[in-house]
């Protein structure tokens, strides 16, 4: 097909983004499971879902700030 | 000021009823927290902090590179900076928080910040 | 970014879809959005004015929305973040922004208008700005200067480690929150608008230019998908100006809070 262009990094960004997505949509979802199960345990629940997330979604921002370096 | 002139004024909103006003009380002072209304939005303050942490480093470890030739240094500012991130996100946002309105007893201490056993 | 033409003649958006200057040319030039920006600003003086203007202790319809927009910013954007003893003072800031925004993105999907205003990113950019200043000193005014500055390390933290942090805590207020406040509303309008752009002018192309009897009859997908997006749309321009005002007031709730 003519006028397809790009570059690779961004499409390795792509793929690589596929991991984090599910693994943030996989945290979550516990951790509503755990609320809707015992209300009270929110205050519990909630650090361990932010580190959770922040572990997982930092490894799709690496792959963001890699997608840009040549 | 807007501020007295509103708290006077009639409240009648969605709840009336056919003729009937319903006047609202004032709900009780809440005072401000620092988290920011709703657990979501700490959602969006640990991205800033993730995204600062490789930002600052990450680049300074690149402008290292540029100036003294090697090659090394942006991967090593960018591991820096993310590692410095997550513990600034566990400083905050970690530890234990105090059940609140009284729980169920369990024995949640304080919040533990700081000194944390690393990223 | 120039537009790729491809051998058939069709060329598909790009940013340069985006420059609509109406009077003179260049950096200097009028554009449309400026135009929109300053009708949106008319339109909601006038609405508010006429919807106002003889208020009832029982509701009529007008007024019924008008109070409804106001108590779903007042309440659930404000009170919420900044706690019910200093919520008022900012009101006023927060539904200006949340009127502006929302009717700006509207015009995305209005038949005649059809240009979303903060897909520049300049109009994003000034809306930010206006927040950032307003969280500074409002967190220096109430702590003081030093004060501010020192209540960004959180307590209880190694001596070692507390310069570092408090770089990155620098950097997060000044640069990575206005950049990604701005931005989030930037790029979700941008994409949406290149988005209704690809199907609708698609597939007017598939319809009218190409030749095959097949193109011609897949273009009904095109246009079908182009109103599905028109309704996700609607959702999208809602969603980013209630994050954009909620997320303001949380920043504005971080700098006067006093904790640690």
């Amino acid at each position: 097909m003519e006028g397809l262009t790009g570059s690779i990094n961004v499409l390795g960004y792509g793929l690589a983004a596929l991991g984090p997505a599910l693994a943030v949509g996989m945290i979550f979802a516990a951790y509503i499971n755990g609320v809707a199960r015992q209300p009270e345990s929110r205050n519990l629940l909630q650090p361990i879902a932010i580190l959770g997330f922040a572990l997982a979604e930092a490894l799709a921002l690496f792959g963001l700030v890699l997608a840009f370096i040549n | 000021m807007s501020a007295s002139q509103e708290r006077r004024g009639p409240r009648a909103g969605k709840g009336a009823g056919p003729g009937r006003p319903v006047l609202r009380p004032a709900a009780e002072d809440v005072p401000v927290r620092a988290g920011g209304g709703g657990g979501d939005l700490v959602a969006y303050n640990v991205l800033a902090y993730l995204m600062s942490g490789l930002l600052l480093f990450g680049g300074s470890g690149y402008l290292l590179d540029r100036w003294l030739g090697t090659s090394l240094l942006t991967l090593v500012g960018l591991l820096l900076g993310m590692g410095l991130g997550l513990y600034l996100v566990w400083v905050r946002y970690g530890g234990r928080r105090p059940p609140e309105d009284g729980g169920d007893g369990s024995t949640a201490g304080g919040p533990a910040p700081g000194g944390g056993s690393g990223a | 970014m120039s537009p790729h033409v491809l051998a058939s003649g069709y060329s598909p958006p790009s940013p340069s879809s985006f420059w609509h200057p109406l009077i003179g040319e260049g950096a200097t030039a009028i554009t449309r959005p400026m135009f929109l920006m300053a009708f949106s600003v008319l339109l909601i003086t006038a609405l508010a004015f006429v919807v106002t203007r003889r208020m009832s202790l029982v509701p009529g319809s007008g007024q019924f929305v008008a109070e409804g927009i106001y108590t779903f910013v007042r309440n659930g954007v404000a009170r919420d973040s900044l706690g019910s003893k200093e919520f008022l003072a900012f009101v006023p800031l927060l539904l200006t922004q949340f009127l502006l925004i929302f009717t700006n993105n509207l015009f995305g999907i209005v038949p005649v208008i059809q240009f979303p205003t903060f897909s520049r990113y300049g109009f994003a950019l000034s809306v930010t700005l206006i927040v950032f200043v307003v969280y500074h000193v409002v967190g220096i005014r109430r702590k003081g200067l030093g004060g501010y500055f020192r209540g960004m390390v959180p307590s209880g933290l190694p001596k070692l480690v507390v310069p570092v942090i408090f770089l990155l805590e620098l950097l997060t207020y000044f640069v990575t929150r206005p950049l990604t406040l701005s931005l989030r509303l930037f790029a979700n309008m941008f994409a949406g608008h290149i988005l209704l752009l690809v199907f609708f002018l698609g597939g007017t192309y598939m319809l009218v230019e190409a030749d095959g009897l097949l193109i011609n009859v897949a273009s009904v997908g095109a246009f079908l998908m182009g109103i599905v997006f028109t309704g996700f749309e609607l959702l999208i321009y809602f969603l980013q100006a209630y994050v954009f005002v909620l997320l303001s007031a949380s920043y504005i709730a971080t700098s006067i809070a006093d904790d640690h």
